[in-house]
């Protein structure tokens, strides 16, 4: 299986059982964006449900149709979710995305270590 | 927060505010390449303009009568505009203003990189027209995000080489479309017969207040995809009775509430047989579906192909997979 993919939106990396996704600098999400990143993921997953730590703070845009595509097609195969906004833009747009966002576990973050330990009771063991 | 560029930054704020105040929410604030707090709020007062008008639900629609579209003519060499139309009523611009000025001067950064590639893109062996979204520059500094039919025309005897630019402000049409649903609402009052009852008023009537409601439970509703859901669990969650809920939910959003929980769980398994490789079965359980043969049959209803008849088209034109839209 594959470690590392990316697109033109972002890099998706699977370490230790924990899948980072890292949005690129200056990204702006349309409907189509939204679209390509699921369709990535879930053949980077190949089927499984894994913890994702996310970084969205090279995002400067999602619309409300791209916001609404990753709240009910974007939460598939989502074990929990950790999210890490390093600038107050990342900050309002994680905000948004928690708010829109279905009941799958997830949590925001100041610190990438504190994230990583909320994941790591869902990381599979034989993924770790 | 003194610089001059801060404070050019919180005048556009307090200038597409003030638009708002007024009722204008088609404008937007163009963003800066920032990341700090005054990013955010700009980030957000665009976000809340967007959600009022509705912008970003719908793809393309034609713009009704109320505000005229912009068309544009432009020179392929020269990159100018050469024939303007209906700029004012859009951009507050006359159309003798931008008349032989580049085009790329009243887009914003992002649709100039775009332009620039549509450009390129088109030839003569070019499809006759695309939908793209652009952002253009209205008087007051603000953006005017909207969807613009663009046409090349290789052959036209007066517009040879010509493209055409026509813009088309969406919000009108949904602010149409919201008047239709506020006379809906307000036009029960005038259908009740005279002398009829109290509770039959409170029956049949969908206050404002209820689409709020109803909202929530397509929100309750898109939470709870993967559970079993009976109407009465949705009714207790958001607080309203079983009939207003069917009903309102009908005319929301032109559907029932199990054609719409249904289309919802459609959706998420069109994606999973697309891009997995899960079986049909373990797909109808993660989206709600009991059984897959259920699943299957509904999906055949909808996509016209079986999920497993998809999985094999998709797979032979693999290419294709990323740019489908459903």
């Amino acid at each position: 299986m594959k470690k590392y993919v990316e697109n033109n939106f972002a890099s998706f990396r699977l370490e230790k059982g924990i899948l980072h996704i890292c949005y690129k600098e200056d990204v702006s999400l349309l409907l189509r964006g939204a679209m390509e990143i699921v369709a990535l993921r879930l053949v980077f997953q190949q089927g499984k449900a894994y913890p994702i730590l996310c970084n969205m703070s090279g995002v400067r845009y999602i619309s409300l149709d791209a916001q609404k595509y990753f709240a009910v097609e974007g939460s598939l195969l989502v074990m929990a979710l950790a999210l890490v906004p390093k600038s107050p833009l990342a900050m309002i747009y994680t905000k948004l995305y928690i708010l829109e966002a279905p009941p799958i576990k997830m949590k925001m973050f100041t610190e990438e270590a504190l994230a990583l330990a909320f994941l790591s009771p869902f990381v599979l063991p034989e993924s770790a | 927060m003194d610089s001059p560029e801060n404070k050019e930054r919180l005048e556009k704020l307090f200038q597409q505010l003030l638009e708002m105040a007024m009722g204008n929410f088609s404008q937007r604030i163009a963003r800066s390449d920032r990341n700090d707090s005054l990013e955010a709020l700009i980030a957000l007062v665009n976000k809340v303009a967007e959600r009022i008008s509705g912008r970003g639900n719908s793809g393309p629609v034609y713009s009704q009568a109320d505000t005229p579209p912009m068309f544009l003519a432009i020179d392929v060499p020269s990159q100018t505009i050469e024939l303007s139309w209906g700029a004012l009523d859009m951009l507050k611009l006359n159309d003798s203003d931008i008349v032989d000025t580049p085009l790329k001067n009243i887009l914003c950064a992002d649709s100039q990189k775009r332009w620039a590639s549509i450009t390129k893109e088109m030839g003569d062996d070019s499809e006759s027209g695309r939908w793209e979204r652009l952002s253009f520059f209205a008087k007051n500094g603000l953006l005017f995000p909207c969807y613009s039919l663009i046409i090349y025309c290789p052959e036209e005897k007066i517009l040879k080489g010509k493209i055409l630019v026509i813009s088309f402000d969406v919000l009108s049409t949904k602010r149409l479309q919201k008047d239709k649903l506020q006379k809906l609402v307000y036009g029960q009052f005038q259908r009740r017969p005279t002398g009829s009852s109290d509770s039959n008023v409170s029956k049949n009537i969908l206050f404002p207040a209820d689409l709020e409601i109803i909202r929530t439970a397509s929100d309750y509703i898109t939470n709870h995809l993967d559970d079993p859901m009976a109407l009465e669990d949705i009714c207790r969650s958001v607080g309203i009775n079983e009939f207003k809920l069917k009903w309102g939910f009908k005319k929301v959003y032109g559907m029932s509430v199990f054609q719409y929980i249904k289309d919802m769980r459609l959706s998420k398994a069109y994606v999973l047989v697309l891009y997995t490789n899960n079986s049909i079965l373990s797909i109808a359980k993660l989206v709600g579906f009991k059984k897959g043969n259920h699943l299957s049959r509904e999906f055949k209803k909808r996509y016209g192909h079986n999920p497993t008849a998809l999985r094999i088209h998709a797979a032979q034109n693999e290419s294709s997979n990323f740019n489908t839209i459903h």
